[in-house]
């Protein structure tokens, strides 16, 4: 085999590596390739790229929240074409609206029924939130920024260890949005919450949102 | 023998799959609720995990997967058989997520920033992490198609009917996306000897 086939043959066997590696190449082609590669550094670099690209993708995942949608919430009652909803983008916005009205609601019926007369329940809160399994608690959402020189798995290091963390994702402007279980908590002690996880090394800020959903 | 088998009996599995979901999407062109629910069930975890590991954000990758949904809802009806029906639905979240990342361009961040992450001490995440965000600095299109390829498993067939184009373009896209990751991750400043064992120089 002279050079110049070789060549041909390596642009074109390596162009099917990806496939290789997810395991849907034909048998035969697949044959020809591993040969290919035993023989081939040119081809074997190329392979170890795609197989870290791959193990990228699949790798770990923050754990994301959740969806909320229903398939009822997306068509609605609509039986003609057209969802209920002109899309699902104004169903979403619809439903963190209302969620947030709620949540209003219900933060100055706490506040109502809780005068402010407890500056360390924040603190208590903190501590103890996770070790009492307050499992029946309202799902609250803590939006945390690190700083820049923070690593993505040092974030998701201090995301899952904050006391109460259940699940949490990252919005579109890297901010995490970490869902934590707490029982009936006063506005008191959300913010000595929030001072709280402010203090963690790496976390430049932490404020609840007014978002409360309930967990599903 | 026994792998033989278990083979057919995949083949047979992911064909029989593939014919109820046909069924399924038939009906739903009948405006059957009942299909939908069915097909949403399917449909929705996958997706959702798709567009959440492609954008990164909760809200957007719900409200695409909601989107796609929908549209699968009111489009049922031109789906004509040429391809699988995943095939057609991921195809109608490759153009929703296709738009979606021309509008909210990936900010990259300098490797340099991420010194924590040679402190971590684990050599598997490090990589992973730096390999992400090489991924995440790719053209829209080629990061798209790495997506369809490795988290979705599609075969180089599924990918061009998914993404619309042909076969060879498919493989072009792939190769610029490894020709580009080998290069972000040479000029983005990771320790020589690490480099090295990513590049297998």
């Amino acid at each position: 085999m002279n050079s110049s086939t070789r060549i041909r043959n390596c642009n074109e066997l390596r162009r099917n590596i990806p496939w290789y590696l997810n395991g849907t190449l034909a048998d035969k082609a697949a044959v020809i390739l591993r040969e290919h590669l035993q023989n081939c550094s040119d081809c074997q670099a190329d392979f170890a790229i795609h197989a870290e690209m791959r193990a990228s993708v699949l790798g770990r995942e923050l754990a994301p929240l959740k969806p909320v949608t229903r398939a009822e919430d997306i068509i609605g009652d609509d039986t003609h074409g057209v969802g209920k909803l002109s899309g699902a983008r104004s169903f979403t916005s619809r439903r963190v609206a209302v969620a947030a009205s709620i949540a209003i609601f219900g933060v100055v019926l706490i506040v109502a029924l809780y005068p402010e007369n407890d500056a360390d329940v924040g603190n208590q809160l903190f501590q103890t939130a996770t070790s009492e399994g307050s499992t029946d608690g309202i799902d609250y959402v803590l939006q945390l920024q690190f700083e820049r020189s923070v690593a993505e798995s040092e974030r998701a290091r201090i995301a899952a260890q904050l006391n109460g963390a259940v699940k949490w994702a990252v919005n579109d402007k890297g901010v995490y949005e970490v869902h934590i279980k707490l029982a009936a908590p006063t506005l008191q002690g959300l913010k000595k919450y929030e001072e709280h996880a402010e203090a963690l090394t790496g976390v430049q800020s932490a404020k609840f949102t007014a978002l409360q959903l309930p967990m599903r | 023998m026994t792998a033989n088998m278990s083979v057919v009996e995949s083949n047979k599995s992911s064909s029989d799959k593939a014919a109820v979901d046909v069924l399924l999407l038939q009906r739903v062109a009948k405006r059957d609720r009942g299909a939908f629910e069915e097909l949403f069930e399917i449909y929705h975890p996958r997706l959702f995990s798709f567009l959440f590991r492609l954008t990164s954000s909760h809200s957007a990758a719900e409200e695409l997967a909601n989107d796609v949904l929908l549209t699968l809802w009111k489009d049922a009806g031109r789906f004509r058989g040429a391809s699988k029906v995943s095939t057609w639905i991921f195809g109608i979240a490759y153009r929703q997520a296709l738009a979606h990342l021309r509008k909210h361009r990936f900010q990259a961040r300098s490797i340099r920033d991420e010194d924590a992450m040679v402190s971590a001490g684990d050599a598997r995440l490090e990589r992973e992490d730096w390999v992400r965000q090489g991924i995440d600095t790719l053209p829209a299109k080629q990061k798209l198609t790495v997506m369809l390829v490795y988290f979705l498993g599609l075969t180089c067939e599924e990918t061009a009917t998914a993404s619309g184009v042909p076969v060879s373009t498919v493989k072009t896209r792939m190769f610029h996306a490894r020709k580009n990751l080998k290069e972000y991750l040479t000029a983005s400043g990771i320790p020589e000897d690490r480099r090295k064992e990513f590049l297998n120089e």
